[in-house]
């Protein structure tokens, strides 16, 4: 059985904007989960976390178009692990408290998009929304 | 995505065999099952035993189905992995969708609605 233990650090990974790579942040963020004390359905919840966020700048800020950087700083500190998922695209609109409200006996009023940001916004602690100097920066944070 | 599919009685098992739905997967996806519904397919079950990941794409995805079905259908669901099941649970969809543990749970049930 792995060990969990408190590390501190900050890493940055970098993949193209193309649907296919998106993944491969997903997996990455949930390795840095399994370092820290939080639980394995955690680490999966934050995986989606991170997998919606950087669905988001590849389809949103980059209108799907790939050849575009999209990045990710994780930074383990004490108690806490932050993901800043960064793109250089079109910023989106201020956040705002995203909700789920549908009728289950109507299907026709079930959202079909725009559950994102509701994904994330449940799962994290914090989660802000900032662009600095043409990068948009969307950071997210869970405390353990 | 690999997609194997199966009638049994009036339903349709569908069985995907990739391990992600996701954005990069969720137009193909549904674009499969789209065609088996525009064929006549009303009583669609779901087995995601091979699903060891959504996400709010793919989870889109099996909504705009339901919503094609238009009332006339209904998509239900078996072998949810864990993760899985922790997103339905997140996203209120485990309120939509009936969910059975097995594959012969869920085709006992829908062959006794008949």
């Amino acid at each position: 059985m792995t060990q969990k233990m408190e590390g501190h650090g900050t890493i940055r990974l970098v993949i193209n904007s193309c649907l296919n790579d998106i993944f491969l942040m997903g997996l990455a963020a949930r390795s840095f989960c399994d370092f820290t004390p939080l639980p394995q359905s955690t680490s999966y919840q934050i995986e989606l976390c991170i997998i919606e966020a950087v669905t988001n700048a590849v389809k949103h800020a980059y209108r799907g178009e790939s050849n575009h950087e999209v990045e990710m700083i994780v930074t383990l500190d004490s108690g806490q692990i932050t993901f800043q998922i960064c793109d250089s695209g079109i910023a989106m609109k201020p956040l705002e408290t995203a909700v789920m409200d549908f009728d289950p006996d109507d299907c026709q009023t079930i959202p079909e998009s725009g559950m994102g940001l509701f994904i994330i916004q449940s799962v994290m602690d914090d989660v802000c929304y900032t662009t600095v100097n043409n990068k948009n920066i969307l950071t997210m944070c869970k405390r353990y | 995505m690999k997609i194997e599919s199966d009638h049994i009685g009036n339903m349709l098992v569908v069985t995907p065999y990739d391990h992600r739905i996701d954005a990069s997967s969720a137009a193909d996806f549904k674009s499969q099952l789209s065609n088996w519904i525009h064929d006549g397919n009303c009583h669609i079950l779901l087995d995601l035993s091979q699903i060891s990941f959504i996400d709010s794409s793919g989870l889109g995805a099996i909504v705009s189905l339901l919503k094609q079905l238009a009332g006339k259908g209904d998509i239900r669901m078996c072998n949810i992995q864990e993760p899985v099941m922790a997103l339905f649970k997140l996203t209120r969809m485990d309120r939509i969708f009936k969910i059975y543990q097995s594959s012969a749970e869920a085709i006992e049930a829908m062959t006794a609605i008949g």
